[in-house]
């Protein structure tokens, strides 16, 4: 028998099955379009942090309050109060770093005139757009001198100004916060998002009004800084002087017994691999089990045909195929069918992750990539074929096996 | 030389600790171009004997020369090769696969032969023309009466040019008249030179025959030329 007669003669008995053919296989795409997807939607967001990773640049180091409980689980920086103004002086001091800029962060309304508005409120300094590059569309950004003396100031981002002012000019304009009554100083560009926070939407205020006037706090949420030199070196340094600054008895150095929490960049880029292949094992965890579902339908589905066309494999035997000939006929057909499968699930996979990206890019976050994945197809059509090798192996050994006699009278 | 030469030959089947014997000691010589009819009751074992002949079953005694070659111990693939190349079934139930066109009912045997696509096609026509099938050629075989159904079967039987054709019951399916036309037919092939043994257990099919085996309970009761060959008469 040559193989274009094996393809042949499968593809024709497939198709005298159609909607059985194509139920059979429907566990197949699901799981093959299922992983394409999550593949897809993975990578184009390890893509998408890793990007804005490396637009900030890799010597950003970040330094968070923390409970300094090892067993308290993670330092959550809105709750801890740890880091202070004092400390930003103490990293200015150290020359370790050569822009620092400390950040508070909270929502609250904001009203101009009738417009009331539920508005993250950034609090911040002269140096934050040295260290986040972002350009002004109007007027000027905070400056020292408004950190200084507490400035009502704000510089507000394009898509507030435009709720709040319309098309008329904000620069000069008051915004009340907390009846309190601020001058826009400035607009910022428009700026799309950063970390899945929208920007546009932001309002900066100086962070000692924000800690004084606005929340009643002497802490920061986090510092900001560019390390000069190694970043690791200057990290560990670092947390010797704030051990020393924060009056801290630990003497071994423990990270987890600090009141403060200092990393970098590279510590988010590592983050993301780690949780990259963390989704990894996961999506092939989920591959596998869906696609051993997806086999075992096969397999079932092959068993009954075979059990179908007992005589017409009694017949082909009296007409002279042998074992293998038959064998390979129901191989061919499950491998097939699988393939088919993998076929659909690549390209409905493929569709939907563009759906879903065009989705995330119309509505969501501007600056995504839709990323598919080759190996991963690749891959589809290799574990297809291996699906369908076996679980079609027992059923095509059935018919092989069977006896032309007993076949044949088979009813 | 005798196509089939059988001594002794013997057949057991074991059905856990009882031994069930379906032929016991068969001897019987067929040449090239005899139309031989097996016949008996149900049980005399002339089925398992049909079955022997055309490599479908394996005898447990004796020997059987096909061609002069011995078929015990040839392995399974040697088998499949003799059915491919030596022999064509006709059966009682016609067994064609309904959802396949004549032509590709008649093709069958050739899809494990090598042969190259044209080639099949011209085989398969001229068999299709042999049995008067060429205007139903196209046509899905369960659109067909029985009687044309067994004519594709015997386009199927004849289309790898066999050294014998083997028909066991043709005509157990068919009414009377219809039966006869496909007597007629085999009876015709036979007169072409083809070697043809039918198993029946109706006289009339049976006289259609230049050879009469009679078979009870396994063994040969009567082995008789058949000088007054009938004729049904349809196309003479």
């Amino acid at each position: 028998m040559q193989y274009r007669d094996l393809f042949t003669t499968a593809s024709e008995s497939l198709l005298r099955t159609k909607s059985r053919s194509l139920l059979t296989i429907l566990g197949i795409v699901i799981g093959i379009g299922a992983v394409i997807l999550m593949l897809s939607i993975g990578q184009g967001a390890e893509r998408f942090i890793l990007n804005q990773v490396a637009d900030l640049g890799a010597d950003l180091v970040f330094v968070e309050p923390a409970s300094g409980d090892p067993t308290s689980g993670p330092p959550n920086p809105f709750i801890e109060q740890t880091v202070t103004l004092d400390d930003v002086t103490a990293m200015e001091r150290s020359g370790l770093f050569s822009t620092i800029s400390a950040t508070l962060l909270t929502t609250l309304p904001v009203t101009v005139g009738e417009i009331n508005e539920f508005t993250q409120l950034q609090g911040t300094d002269e140096n934050y757009l040295d260290l986040f590059p972002g350009d002004l569309q109007y007027g000027t950004n905070l400056d020292e001198s408004d950190v200084e003396g507490y400035a009502k100031v704000a510089v507000i981002g394009s898509e507030i100004s435009e709720t709040f002012f319309g098309d008329a000019d904000p620069v000069g304009q008051k915004i009340k916060i907390k009846s309190m009554s601020f001058r826009v100083v400035g607009v910022m560009e428009e700026q799309g998002s950063r970390f899945f926070q929208n920007l546009d939407k932001q309002i900066s205020i100086p962070i000692t009004t924000m800690q004084r006037d606005v929340m009643g706090v002497d802490s920061v949420a986090w510092i900001t800084a560019r390390a000069i030199g190694d970043v690791d070196e200057v990290k560990e340094e670092f947390r010797w002087l704030m051990r020393d600054a924060h009056d801290l008895d630990n003497p071994e150095g423990d990270p987890s017994k600090d009141d403060f929490f200092v990393s970098s960049q590279d510590d988010a880029t590592e983050m993301v691999g780690v949780v990259g292949g963390v989704l990894t094992v996961l999506l092939s965890s989920i591959a596998a089990i869906s696609l051993l579902v997806g086999g075992i339908g096969i397999m079932n589905i092959m068993l009954v045909s075979v059990t179908e066309r007992t005589r017409e494999i009694g017949l082909r035997k009296a007409v002279g195929a042998t074992y293998k000939e038959i064998m390979l006929q129901f191989l061919v057909e499950s491998v097939l069918l699988t393939l088919l499968g993998g076929l659909l699930g690549v390209l409905g996979g493929v569709t939907i992750s563009y759906l879903v990206g065009w989705v995330l890019i119309e509505y969501f976050v501007a600056d995504w990539t839709i990323v598919i994945p080759p190996n991963a197809i690749a891959l589809a059509a290799i574990v297809s074929t291996i699906v369908g090798l076996v679980f079609g192996i027992y059923p095509a050994r059935n018919a092989a096996r069977l006896n032309p006699i007993d076949a044949l009278r088979y009813e | 030389m005798n196509l089939f030469s059988l001594k002794e030959v013997s057949r057991d089947y074991l059905n856990g600790e009882v031994v069930t014997s379906a032929l016991r000691g068969v001897s019987v010589e067929v040449k090239k171009g005899e139309f031989l009819a097996i016949m008996g009751p149900s049980g005399s074992g002339k089925s398992t004997l049909m079955h022997i002949l055309g490599f479908l079953d394996s005898h447990t005694g004796g020997t059987y020369l096909f061609d002069g070659r011995d078929v015990a111990g040839m392995t399974d693939d040697e088998l499949a090769k003799l059915r491919q190349d030596q022999v064509g079934f006709v059966f009682q139930a016609f067994n064609l696969l309904s959802k396949s066109t004549v032509a590709q009912n008649v093709m069958l045997p050739l899809v494990y032969g090598g042969l190259t696509v044209k080639e099949r096609h011209t085989r398969a026509d001229n068999a299709i023309s042999a049995v008067g099938m060429e205007h139903r050629r196209n046509h899905y075989s369960n659109q067909l009466s029985g009687g044309e159904k067994q004519r594709v079967a015997i386009a199927r039987a004849l289309v790898n040019n066999p050294s014998v054709i083997f028909a066991d019951e043709p005509t157990g399916n068919l009414d009377t008249k219809t039966g006869t036309q496909i007597l007629d037919l085999l009876a015709e092939l036979h007169d072409e030179g083809h070697t043809i043994v039918m198993v029946t257990h109706e006289e009339e099919a049976a006289e259609y025959a230049s050879r009469i085996l009679k078979l009870r309970d396994g063994k040969m009761e009567s082995d008789t030329q058949n000088v007054n060959r009938r004729r049904g008469g349809y196309k003479k």
